[in-house]
């Protein structure tokens, strides 16, 4: 098995080790576990959780249905696809939630919650399927599992669809042999032109992590790294893994209000329990705490400090000014200089261009007003581009990333460059943002996912299958 | 295999005559073995890839404070993988350099505490905890290690509010088995069990802590004699985690329960031929001696020794648990008192009390043994083995009535509580 296994959030390493922050064991580094030298009761303290680590967020105008959005949320990092007898599926017990801005204030104006039952057939048997599963009903497929889909606006909660179907990992020839048919099976119409689909698929995101956790190496630029190697060609390390995804299409005119631009987030949160309750007796399931959230691609990896990421995590987007110093100083631009000597130093002080890219939204682009909050703004008023370009914005797409986020947009290079004051000529012209050279050609070397992706709902690729999944 | 070797290995460095008897008794030569470790395992959840990442990082910049960090908890993580103490010796000391280079950083002090709590220093881990919560005091992990320690100290309403703020900062598998366990030890055994099925939801989806979490809630089951239910846990386990040791060591103890020695015997022979825990080859060596092979009982307990002086010199604290095995098995009895004496002191917990008061018990001094008996049930924990203990100090008093009660708790709870002792407490009560 890779070693990249062992870092549960890619994202999160992806700048972490350049910024000599990679710190965490605590989400990084070695798994969980408990305890098997000594006797004493160790439950595990270091939990990589994946259920719960949101690993990607993507919302953007859906190509071929453009009066509507789709927000694609991902979890369960690495996946091996080969990694029976252990399958995928999301936590029964965790809310998760698409949250939408519509406003600018941070707060939630309508959400979308999603919950999941596991359903098992025989509870005789511990096999995933006693035979070919044909179908989404089929009676060989024993462990499945469902999910309902609750729209909240306000305090008004309208359940939009339950016992939806998750279609089953992508296991093998004899297993799953017509796989695109169990998971277009899984395509759930709801009420209101609303698409959705929740189960496995190939991880969109891609990346070069080998080179990256060597210190913080980008392959194209090696003869400029502190310690010099050829330069070479990237190499995509996620290749080959799956994830769990929630996929949601609504129509646009459900989600906006005035302003065509939201802000969207994604979270995942748990029931809190405590020991005993005040007047002595137990509660099976207390609140939900939200446990993980996700706005922008890598700001929790790389600008939030170690001992703040617990806390960063559990906070509302609305409450994040209190967080406006990591945007405003990052740690990783003086970094830059420091593994790269060759390259002109960007500012590590005073970045108020990542506080509006990545807090408040982009003047003329996608700006929500002046209160500062971690959300992926997508201004759903600009069109879907026949050929997205991978740099988006930076290269004069305003249908990417910053601007929503599309699931070919290269965000290690976008927010490479971003940080190393690399926005290049075009965003320089238009919006008078920084452009020193040559730190806007940075990039990782990788490029594209390995895998197609699709020109229809729910567009991630199908998952990689466990059969053939090293040939 | 690995593990065979790497203790086997590992023993080399205490004494000759440990290694020999290790070597005698799992047929195999450290030297080669251990070259020949890392192909050999089943296991892909391993930190030794991440060991060897870490390892060049260093050789690269071997002032860099954090990585000596991550080293120092992938080598702990390589002692829970292998059960190879020496690890934490490793860890030690890339930890301590880590916090020489970077005094305040938070893995590298959490870290220790984990490592502490491994050990059983328990004070030191709770300072270490309580330093790890100066740096970061919204970080659920610096809980865990400060309700841990306290838990083993005995300063269980401090420990219970440590694990609620936990559970309340970061709802998951760490802290909702925190809640169970805070749970199980006051006696709610139906709450433990539903904490801890919202571990096992939250650890959905991953092979070792699905399984850790199946397997303790198969435990909680069996506390309370449900061996049907604690057996389906113990297997649903071992489908997430083909092999997985402790499944193995908890299904051996139902087998035997339900009078299948020898299947009980090959079960825990593969437990303890992956990780040679103390407890599993003791309760290999009890199985023989059920099966009237004392020759074999023997080594196995024999084997026990040699384990605990491994822990030892790897700093690992072993008096409670060598206390407890000595007692039980009739070892040099005035020493295991003394050690039950040294471990309560050390470890004011309702274990360190239930030890020590077992141990003055067994030494003849039932009187003494009683008020710590009381204060080992003080929590009310429904533990069939300590009510078994308190049941035979009150017979020793001529408490016949009191006597009675517990040992019928005792069986009441779980008639196959211990395959020593549940023969025991029948026998008494008839």
């Amino acid at each position: 098995m890779r070693t990249a296994l062992h870092y549960p959030r890619l994202a999160f390493t992806v700048l972490g080790l350049l910024a000599g922050a990679i710190a965490l064991v605590i989400a990084v580094g070695p798994g969980p576990q408990a305890a098997k030298a000594s006797s004493h009761r160790e439950a595990p303290l270091i939990a990589t959780d994946p259920t719960a680590d949101n690993t990607d967020l993507y919302a953007f105008v859906s190509p071929d249905r453009p009066d509507t959005v789709t927000i694609v949320a991902n979890y369960i990092p690495f996946e091996e696809p080969a990694g029976g007898p252990n399958f995928f599926n999301f936590d029964p017990s965790a809310l998760y939630t698409l949250h939408i801005d519509n406003n600018g204030d941070g707060r939630d104006d309508v959400a979308y919650e999603f919950r999941f039952s596991t359903e098992t057939r025989n509870p005789n048997t511990f096999l995933y399927n006693t035979g070919p599963i044909g179908s989404l009903n089929d009676p060989n497929w024993n462990v499945r599992q469902f999910y309902s889909v609750t729209r909240v606006v306000g305090h008004h909660e309208t359940v939009l669809g339950s016992h939806l179907p998750s279609p089953p990992n992508n296991i093998g020839p004899r297993s799953t042999p017509n796989y695109a048919g169990l998971a277009s099976a899984a395509v759930n119409t709801l009420g209101g032109g609303i698409k959705v689909f929740a189960g496995q698929r190939d991880d969109p995101f891609f990346v070069d992590l080998g080179s990256i956790f060597d210190l913080g190496g980008l392959r194209p630029f090696n003869s400029l790294h502190l310690i010099p190697l050829p330069d070479a060609p990237g190499v995509d390390d996620v290749a080959g893994y799956n994830v769990h995804s929630i996929v949601l299409q609504v129509p646009i005119s459900q989600l906006v209000s005035g302003n065509p631009t939201i802000g969207i987030y994604a979270s995942a949160s748990r029931p809190k329990i405590r020991i005993l309750t005040a007047d002595g007796t137990q509660r099976h399931r207390g609140p939900f705490v939200q446990i993980s959230r996700l706005g922008n691609p890598l700001v929790n990896e790389v600008l939030i400090p170690l001992g703040e990421k617990d806390y960063w995590n559990r906070q509302d987007p609305s409450d994040d000014s209190q967080f406006i110093g990591h945007y405003l100083n990052p740690e990783l631009a003086a970094l830059i200089h420091v593994l790269y000597p060759g390259l002109p130093a960007p500012p590590a002080t005073g970045r108020s261009d990542l506080v509006s890219v990545l807090l408040t939204g982009v003047p003329t682009l996608n700006f929500t007003g002046p209160r500062p909050s971690d959300e992926l703004r997508l201004n759903t008023a600009i069109p879907p581009t026949a050929n997205p370009d991978r740099l988006g914005v930076l290269n004069g797409d305003f249908a990417g990333f910053p601007n929503g986020r599309r699931l070919g947009d290269d965000i290690v290079d976008i927010e490479l460059r971003a940080i190393a004051c690399g926005y290049g000529p075009i965003l320089h012209q238009a919006l008078g943002l920084c452009d020193l050279q040559p730190n806007d050609q940075l990039g990782d070397g990788v490029d594209a996912n390995d895998r197609p992706f699709l020109p229809t709902f729910p567009y991630v690729a199908l998952p990689k299958q466990g059969y053939d999944s090293h040939t | 295999m690995r593990r065979r070797l790497l203790i086997a290995g590992a023993a080399a460095a205490i004494a000759a005559a440990a290694l020999s008897l290790g070597n005698a008794l799992r047929g195999g030569s450290g030297q080669a073995a251990a070259r020949s470790a890392p192909a050999v395992g089943i296991r892909p959840d391993s930190a030794e890839p991440t060991v060897g990442q870490l390892q060049a990082r260093l050789r690269a910049n071997p002032r860099d404070a954090h990585a000596y960090a991550l080293l120092g908890v992938a080598y702990e993580q390589r002692a829970r993988e292998t059960g190879d103490p020496t690890y934490y010796t490793k860890a030690g000391g890339v930890l301590h350099r880590a916090v020489a280079l970077a005094p305040k950083d938070l893995v590298a002090t959490s870290g220790l505490g984990s490592l502490a709590l491994s050990r059983h220093r328990f004070r030191e881990a709770l300072s270490l905890g309580r330093k790890a919560l100066r740096l970061s005091p919204t970080t659920a992990l610096s809980y865990g290690i400060v309700g841990d320690a306290l838990v083993e100290l005995g300063r269980y309403p401090a420990a219970f509010r440590a694990f609620d703020k936990m559970a309340g900062l970061k709802p998951g598998l760490a802290s909702y088995s925190r809640i169970a366990y805070g749970r199980e030890l006051l006696g709610q055994t139906a709450g433990a069990i539903q904490a801890m099925q919202l571990a096992v939801d939250a650890a959905t989806s991953e092979r070792e802590p699905a399984a850790w979490a199946r397997w303790q809630l198969g435990k909680l089951y069996w506390s309370v004699g449900r061996l049907d239910a604690a057996e389906h846990q113990y297997r649903a386990a071992l489908a997430a985690f083909p092999g997985y040791v402790y499944a193995l060591d908890a299904l051996a103890q139902l087998e035997a329960a339900r009078g299948q020695t020898a299947k009980a015997i090959s079960l825990e022979r593969r437990a303890v031929d992956d990780v040679p825990l103390p407890q599993f080859v003791g309760l290999l060596g009890d199985l023989y001696r059920l099966q009237g092979r004392p020759a074999l009982a023997q080594r196995q307990y024999a084997l026990v020794g040699v384990i605990q002086r491994l822990l030892v010199a790897n700093g690992v604290k072993t008096d409670l648990e060598t206390a407890l095995f000595d007692i039980d098995h009739g070892i040099r009895l005035p020493h295991a008192l003394a050690l039950a004496r040294r471990a309560e002191a050390d470890r004011p917990s309702i274990d360190g009390d239930d030890v020590l008061a077992w141990a003055l018990a067994r030494n003849g001094r039932c009187a003494d043994a009683l008020g710590w008996s009381r204060k080992a049930l003080r929590l009310g924990t429904r533990d069939a083995l300590k009510l078994f203990h308190r049941g035979m100090i009150e017979q020793c008093l001529g408490h016949r009535s009191a006597a009675r009660s517990y040992l019928n708790r005792a069986l009441a709870l779980n008639p196959h509580f211990s395959i020593v002792w549940s023969p025991v407490a029948r026998k008494a009560l008839r």
